[in-house]
């Protein structure tokens, strides 16, 4: 009695064997191109969720960082103008500054300030006030 | 039975193809390996990547959350507990007056949440805090803290939030 055997053999196509090879390769592309497409979008996607992420810290802690100087300006002694305020101590990477100025036409004894905040050198937000000399 | 007989890659089989298939066959698990690989690779990246996303995301949120309230709250203040210049607090209570009437406001960690009691009224305005301190310097409330993710130590926000008291 023989033994039925499995051989692993290339599938016979309907196609010459010229044509065959070159379907393979435009297979190959296909699947490349396919792949690295969705490569690309993955990339992407994540690339964009970071960057939202980021900015989203970044204005977090800027608002917080604006909040906490505008009091410390409103709870300061009056500083005449172009004189400036103490400023709160940042976290790494960022810095604070601050102007005066006087309003247009101005009583002396009023005065905008603006409140600066730059991350690694770029402004991220900015916001002023009025103080009174009282 | 089953058995399995190896092709002969080199002799030319009944149709005149030669035996390339193993050859063929290697290529094509090594290309898909180096391919599964790499999507495996940026999967696992792409999986660290929306967890420190989402921490990231959750600590500004508490950041923006608590300083919202305690700003609200002290700036409606006319009184406090805290003495001035008396040194950092873990606890801090803040009254103000409307026309309902005085209204006291207490704020204290509460299994890792800051919490905020008004008039009996608990809710917890930010999870995973810690380090809560407040100060007095004359008419100046200084609250610090850090808001750190619950999934992620490594990120945290550092906070020290200026508020003037009754300023509002």
């Amino acid at each position: 009695m023989s033994l039925p055997t499995l051989s692993i053999r290339k599938m016979k196509s309907p196609r010459s064997d010229r044509s065959e090879r070159g379907f393979v390769m435009i297979e190959m592309m296909l699947a490349v191109a396919i792949v690295g497409t969705a490569m690309l979008a993955v990339v992407t996607a994540f690339s964009s969720a970071s960057k939202t992420a980021q900015f989203v810290d970044e204005a977090s802690t800027a608002q917080w960082l604006s909040t906490s100087q505008m009091e410390l300006v409103r709870a300061a002694a009056f500083v005449a103008t172009p004189g400036i305020y103490a400023t709160v101590t940042p976290p790494a990477g960022y810095v604070i500054t601050n102007a005066t100025s006087d309003v247009v036409g101005g009583d002396p004894n009023i005065q905008i300030v603006a409140v600066t905040i730059t991350q690694d050198g770029d402004t991220v937000f900015e916001a002023s006030t009025m103080k009174v000399n009282r | 039975m089953i058995s399995i007989t190896k092709t002969n890659a080199r002799k030319k089989d009944r149709s005149g193809e030669r035996g390339l298939f193993l050859l063929e066959f290697a290529v094509a698990v090594g290309f898909m390996g180096v391919l599964g690989s790499l999507v495996i690779s940026m999967l696992a990246q792409g999986w660290e990547l929306n967890a420190r996303n989402a921490a990231i995301m959750d600590v500004a949120v508490g950041t923006s959350t608590s300083t919202t309230w305690l700003v609200q709250d002290i700036h409606l203040a006319t009184d406090t507990n805290l003495p001035d210049g008396g040194g950092a607090q873990a606890t801090a209570q803040f009254t103000w007056t409307d026309s309902g009437g005085a209204h006291v406001c207490d704020f204290a960690m509460v299994s890792g949440e800051l919490s905020r009691t008004c008039d009996a009224s608990t809710v917890s305005i930010a999870r995973s805090i810690e380090n809560l301190t407040f100060e007095r310097t004359g008419e100046l409330i200084t609250i610090s803290y850090d808001v750190v993710s619950a999934d992620r130590a490594d990120i945290s926000d550092s906070i020290a939030l200026n508020v003037a008291l009754g300023a509002g």
